[in-house]
């Protein structure tokens, strides 16, 4: 089996890509990732310190901002080593999400907030989706008037994934327009402590945190607006999208090695499982599934990369591509696994739940088809 | 419906407005799996055994009723649309058919009435760690010694087993021949000792499932059930009722419903609400489809004297139905799929829920809901005897 799906890399990407395994292999194992799971929700892990020490929270930032100019095919390689070590560390949240947004934003925004989280010392969330709204990808009703000296924010934000952590979260806001309107959208920079602010926080299914949270005339200054331009929601929706997709690509390559390897030990009827045609069908049509899933993730790695015109129409097919073969691959690793794979103690379901939540983010399945069909062909 | 039979439902109704308490529906509606609170449960069979209620299915002279096959339908679609919790089915539904038609005077006297009032509480002992599909490999085994079996071994995916003060087990007598010769029947005390188990932390963080382990556990030869070495034509016929015991068709409404409910509130792109996308109302119909198929194949199980292979047919499509369905409800739970919240499911949580209201239950049933093609017969087994039985394919 293939073990990349970002194609030829060159010597900073393969040194990436070799330091990122090394680390997981050696400190992420399973019983590490559940103390993870299990630990404090408002606590940082060690590992997040780690994860600076190595400089991989500088990847996507510009080396003007003291970054590593890192583009898609470094995020790939990182993103697909967290699915295949089920990593928990906000990564998407504080890095790629809110990270990258503050990164357009002003001087004084950025010094007060880049910096420390390329040092791990700042903490992020990006807080988008509106309770029943949430797949629909400019619902905003959340709102943001000028006020004398900024900006006065008024709303609330459902299931903001690293919301308990955050000490800033960019949020959305709707500064003009129609609520479903793609125009008028500032993104702002909030801080946890803010007047007005409060979160209810919780721990999510696949062992994450999460918060709702409820803006209650939260005042916030000018420069806390760091863009209200349409591309920049859809630029950083969409590497979340991509980066979530890269996970899941790790994830499905897991499952399958785990499926395929526990189905040569496992034995029934005098013989290994996997001796079954019915089973080693079932397999085959996992692995196409992720080898469909892994030939978009590199189509869309390049397009990104090129800042090719057709990177939407690829991410919203690499999406709902990665959406099918998740699930044809989580549902076969369970069944052929067998009651083993239904339990907390095995990593298996764990696989299974994590892929099952990326499924449901940034976007529905409409949301993506739609989109797909809109854009111009290839 | 017959006038009796509106009648009927009428009494059904009727009862359950006046028993079913606000606390045992929130049981009801707060189940992710086959198995609702256990407390509940028990409440509720002691109620339902109170009016007669609590193995219909069973012979009259054992404690159940006479009731037609429709009387039967209409009481269970009452109770689970009226969201009772269920029972603790391993005896009533499955030992209890069992025992009457194999267990000795003195079996039925001592084990029925307790099984019908909810006083014993029994789980299954048939799976091992090395005999799951291929469950007549099984190997715990049973040695005679005097008046006792010594019972060595270990069962794995014993439902409940951590709440039951009995177990009903398979083990090997023999060695000899095929292995499905050597198979005994047992009953045992939970309590005797040598029997022990670990609970099993299931992917919904919750405990159905234990692991029960034999050392040495000394069994009298009379909880023998059936002759020795002949059980695995006693769960031959009870795995009959495990398959075709169930109604998965009244499972398919209230799955369907839900799912209806959850997309008629949540937006799938651009103001389109899920059950208005096009595509996704196309889904669901086509899955109601199915159910309405489901519910007349198991109609014709229950009309037909030797249903034989349907009641596989019924199992695999029935279960992969309800797997289509939960996957589609969580489909359209979108992101409020993520808070974990098990407090919010004890009956009584009083606290506000996290997202909406409707679908607390959504993602763990979803999730549940993938082990019921692998329990009871896997969807490969159940292939497997159509296969052979039904399309004679050696």
């Amino acid at each position: 089996m293939e073990s990349s799906s970002a194609g030829n890399f060159n010597d900073e990407q393969q040194m990436l890509a070799d330091s990122v395994a090394k680390y997981l292999t050696e400190t992420y194992d399973f019983e590490t990732r559940r103390a993870v799971a299990n630990g404090d929700l408002l606590t940082p892990q060690p590992q997040w310190q780690q994860f600076a020490d190595m400089g991989w929270l500088t990847l996507p930032f510009d080396e003007r901002d003291g970054g590593f100019n890192g583009g898609p095919k470094e995020l790939a390689i990182v993103f697909e080593a967290f699915g295949e070590h089920l990593v928990l560390e906000p990564y998407l949240e504080t890095v790629v999400l809110a990270g990258t947004t503050i990164a357009n934003g002003e001087e004084a925004l950025k010094k007060r907030y880049l910096d420390g989280i390329m040092a791990g010392d700042i903490h992020a969330a990006f807080g988008h989706g509106e309770a029943e709204h949430s797949a629909e990808r400019y619902y905003v009703a959340t709102s943001a008037v000028q006020s004398a000296d900024g900006w006065r924010l008024n709303g609330a934000k459902s299931v903001v994934a690293n919301g308990p952590l955050a000490d800033v979260v960019v949020v959305s806001a709707r500064i003009s327009g129609d609520v479903r309107s793609p125009q008028g959208i500032g993104l702002f920079a909030v801080e946890r402590g803010a007047a007005g602010f409060t979160a209810r926080d919780y721990v999510t299914v696949d062992g994450r945190r999460a918060s709702e949270i409820i803006l209650d005339q939260v005042d916030v200054g000018a420069e806390a607006l760091i863009s209200s331009a349409r591309e920049t929601l859809d630029q950083t929706l969409d590497l979340g999208c991509f980066a979530v997709c890269a996970e899941a690509v790790g994830a499905m390559q897991a499952l399958l090695s785990a499926t395929v390897e526990y189905c040569q030990q496992r034995r029934q009827f005098g013989q290994p499982i996997g001796s079954f045609q019915a089973l080693q069908h079932r397999m085959v049509d996992m692995y196409i599934a992720l080898e469909l899933a892994r030939s978009l993730l590199g189509a869309t790695t390049d397009a990104l990369a090129n800042n090719s015109r057709h990177s939407e129409r690829l991410i919203s097919a690499l999406k709902y591509r990665v959406d099918q073969s998740a699930r044809a691959i989580s549902y076969g690793a369970l069944q052929l696994h067998g009651g083993i794979a239904m339990t907390d103690e095995l990593n298996v379901g764990h696989y299974f739940k994590r892929l099952a939540l990326i499924e449901k983010q940034f976007g529905s399945a409409q949301f993506h088809l739609q989109r797909f069909k809109q854009q111009p062909i290839i | 419906m017959t006038k009796d039979e509106l009648t009927f439902q009428t009494e059904v109704r009727q009862f359950i407005a006046e028993y079913l308490s606000p606390e045992l529906v929130r049981a009801g509606k707060n189940m992710t799996s086959v198995f609702a609170d256990y407390d509940c449960a028990l409440q509720w069979h002691k109620i339902l055994d109170a009016k007669g209620w609590a193995a219909p299915a069973w012979p009259a002279e054992f404690g159940g009723t006479d009731w037609t096959q429709n009387q039967h339908q209409i009481f269970q679609r009452e109770l689970k649309l009226g969201n009772a919790p269920a029972l603790m089915a391993l005896g009533i539904q499955m030992l209890g058919p069992i025992l009457i038609k194999y267990g000795t005077e003195q079996q039925k006297q001592e084990y029925l009435p307790r099984i019908r009032s909810g006083e014993d509480i029994w789980c299954q002992g048939y799976s091992e760690p090395g005999a799951g599909s291929d469950l007549a490999s099984l190997a715990t085994r049973a040695e005679r010694d005097g008046d006792h079996y010594v019972v060595n071994g270990s069962k794995i995916w014993t439902s409940f087993a951590h709440r039951a003060n009995k177990i009903f087990c398979l083990v090997r007598t023999s060695t000899e021949g095929r292995p499905q010769a050597g198979i005994s029947f047992l009953l045992a005390d939970m309590d005797t000792p040598g029997i022990s188990l670990s609970e099993i932390i299931g992917l919904d963080g919750t405990v159905e499932q234990c692991q029960v382990f034999f050392s040495d556990a000394r069994i009298p030869v009379a909880n023998l059930l059936g002759e020795e070495n002949q059980g695995w034509s006693v769960a031959k016929y009870l795995l009959e009722f495990e398959r075709g015991g169930h109604n998965y068709s009244i499972d398919h409404q209230k799955l369907l419903a839900k799912a209806r409910a959850i997309a008629g509130r949540q937006y799938a792109h651009n103001g389109v609400c899920y059950l208005d996308d096009a595509a996704f109302s196309d889904h669901l119909a086509a899955l109601e489809i199915d159910a309405i198929a489901l519910e007349f194949t198991e109609q014709r199980i229950k009309a037909s004297d030797a249903p034989g292979s349907l009641t596989s047919v019924a199992k695999l499509a029935g279960t992969e139905l309800s797997q289509k369905i939960s996957a589609l409800a969580s489909d359209a739970l979108g992101a409020h799929n993520a808070p974990l919240q098990r407090d919010a499911l004890e009956v009584n949580y009083t606290d506000e829920v996290i997202g909406p209201d409707n679908a607390i239950t959504t993602f763990a049933e979803y999730i549940n809901m993938r082990a019921a093609t692998i329990y009871g017969g896997s969807a490969e087994i159940q292939r497997n005897i159509i296969a052979r039985a039904v399309l004679g394919l050696r």
